[in-house]
């Protein structure tokens, strides 16, 4: 457990919780002992006069921010008079001052609370470990602050974090493509968001995508942007916002680069992504299946029965009109559901210096009789998404930690950008049924002329065995369709 | 024994009973899908009666649209004790070899076969580099 990843003054630690309880997170509160802990902060008075007040209103100019500085003779002699109440006082140059001590010693020094010392507790689930954070908040009188300074104006308690994450990816060598901006340039979305569709920039509006993973963690990038993201549990899962793997919370930002304004149902599979696909079904609204969940199934081999399930269930949401959207994998096998060549199978390129893309190295490949006849073998990927090089978000990887960023690769990231670029399609005439689909993307599609797959297999001028018909044009396949 | 990391007690099999014709579930693995799945399906009695026999036992049951299959659900114990087999052998991660399930004396003759469902891998290469 990493705790330095936590501020220094909130307690982490594991606490017996029953299992009945199913959730990721959960804020109680109950009284505070008087040998608890509580953070707070002194805010001084500017030098300038100014009213700290201003600062909830927007500055006329950045360079006002200095007309709400204390002076730094009145922050030293605040900082003091804490130390000297023997309260913990943190260090760091700032307006405010930020100490702690215990409830008992708060009281004393600031008098009777309008309202009562009480500690917020917030517990989460992870990997079935439970763990709590906790944090007591207390509120002075007015005024009571003036015991510390006549220059202190206001002082208050500090809550609970909301658990936070870099919001927008970090600098990491090696992974230097970036969601939701790369993504969506390099696919050209981004143009095809330039567009209009009756009125309504195309960015995927009022489609429904339903994503099947692992679970599908609430990182602050996915609420900073807004996204529409509707967490489902399949009947045999639990705790949608719980993704152990993690893998379900990555795959979400793709999609969401290509199609920012999809209705994402993201339901999360159980044991059985049958019963995922049969959640889907349920939901009117969903057009599209993306799929990163894969088994391996060469030719010759027996097919497990639930994959015999799981292929009726897809046919027959083909059937409904719903377009499935498959990962190629990342196997020197042959892989299901994109053997079917009913789905959009998804390879992976990389992009190159130059962006240019190149066929991912560790895309699958291959081709298959199984679903077809011998002289119209299934070739799989029909066409690839970005597949290398990108930095995704991802939950928190060990209790205690923040959810955080990861460089990811595979297939698994590749496909979603493609059930996006369908979304833009389906905005612009919702008539379109998925073997249309597949044809415009496949038509579509910039050519790869090198690199290999993982089974070897070389890209090359047209369509190849490596990468099908190329790398995704989402501008190109839009233009393609009429609305 | 390595547990599957998602589901680490939990085991899912897919139980298929006999279909209303003798068709065979195993039938639909390649080819075509026949235009008319009815005759793969089992009838209803006997949907409903399999259904039972494993809630009684104490499983959770699921249904899929198709009417062909059941998804069951219950820990390593509870499959231990009603298949009569070690518990080490629902090892669930894939890696473990195929599980041979019989249904229990009294079903075999409402089931064509039972078997072990391993959950779909996540087609994700960062953690395998």
């Amino acid at each position: 457990m990493d705790r330095n990843r936590l501020p220094p003054n909130f307690e982490l630690r594991e606490t017996p919780m029953s299992d009945e309880h199913e959730f990721d997170y959960s804020d109680s509160t109950v009284d505070a002992k008087p040998d608890d802990l509580i953070s707070f902060v002194v805010r001084c008075r500017p030098e300038s006069g100014r009213n700290t007040e201003d600062l909830k209103r927007p500055l006329k100019d950045v360079q006002e921010v200095g007309e709400f500085l204390a002076d730094p003779a009145t922050l030293d002699a605040v900082r003091e008079k804490l130390r000297l109440d023997r309260f913990e006082v943190f260090p760091g140059a700032s307006p405010v001052v930020s100490a702690r001590g215990p409830v008992h010693l708060f009281q004393k020094v600031f008098g009777e609370l309008a309202e009562p010392a009480v500690k917020r507790v917030r517990e989460f689930r992870r990997d079935h470990r439970p763990f709590k954070f906790s944090c007591v908040v207390a509120q002075p009188k007015p005024d009571s602050f003036k015991r510390i300074s006549p220059k202190a104006e206001s002082i208050s308690s500090v809550d609970l974090p909301i658990l936070a994450a870099p919001r927008t990816p970090p600098d990491t060598p090696g992974a230097n493509l970036r969601v939701p901006g790369d993504i969506a340039q390099l696919t050209r979305a981004a143009l095809v968001h330039r567009q209009e569709v009756r009125g309504r920039k195309a960015t995927g509006a009022g489609i429904g995508v339903a994503i099947i993973d692992t679970g599908f963690f609430p990182h602050p990038f996915f609420l900073d942007h807004g996204y529409d993201i509707r967490p489902i549990a399949a009947a045999d899962a639990t705790v949608p916002m719980s993704d152990v793997v993690p893998h379900g919370t990555s795959t979400l930002a793709p999609l969401l680069a290509c199609a920012p304004d999809v209705q994402v149902y993201a339901i999360k599979a159980g044991r059985n992504a049958v019963l995922g696909v049969v959640r889907a079904m349920q939901i009117p609204e969903v057009k599209v299946i993306s799929l990163s969940l894969i088994d391996t199934l060469d030719d010759g081999q027996d097919m497990k029965e639930y994959l015999i399930n799981l292929r009726l269930l897809l046919l027959q949401c083909v059937a409904a009109g719903i377009t499935v959207v498959a990962a190629a994998g990342n196997e020197r096998h042959a892989t299901f559901p994109a053997v079917m060549p009913e789905v959009i199978a998804v390879g992976g390129v990389a992009v190159n210096e130059a962006d240019k893309p190149i066929a991912f190295e560790g895309g699958s490949s291959f081709l298959s009789t199984r679903f077809t006849s011998r002289a119209n073998p299934r070739l799989v990927p029909d066409l690839c998404g970005i597949a290398a090089g990108m930095l995704l978000p991802i939950p928190p990887v060990s209790p205690g930690r923040l959810p955080d960023w990861e460089p990811s690769e595979g297939t698994s990231y590749a496909a979603p950008q493609i059930a996006g670029v369908v979304a833009l399609l389906l905005q612009k005439n919702p008539h379109l049924a998925p073997e249309e689909i597949r044809q415009i993307l496949r038509e579509s599609a910039a050519d790869v002329q090198s690199g290999r797959s993982i089974s070897g297999q070389p890209a090359g001028i047209g369509k190849d065995k490596a990468t099908g018909t190329g790398f995704v044009d989402a501008m190109e396949a839009w233009s393609k369709v009429e609305a | 024994m390595g547990k599957d990391k998602q589901f680490p007690d939990i085991v899912a099999v897919m139980v298929v009973p006999r279909s209303r014709s003798g068709k065979l579930f195993r039938e639909l693995q390649s080819g075509p899908l026949p235009p008319d799945l009815t005759p793969y399906q089992p009838t209803p009695e006997t949907m409903r009666e399999v259904r039972q026999a494993f809630e009684s036992m104490g499983f959770q049951v699921f249904d899929e649209p198709l009417g062909m299959t059941l998804t069951i659900e219950g820990s390593r114990a509870l499959f231990a004790s009603a298949f009569n087999i070690p518990e080490t052998d629902f090892d669930g991660s894939g890696e473990s070899p195929e599980v041979h399930l019989r249904p229990p004396a009294r079903l075999k003759a409402l089931i064509q076969s039972i078997s072990l469902i391993t959950p779909s891998k996540p087609a994700d290469d960062t953690h395998r580099r």
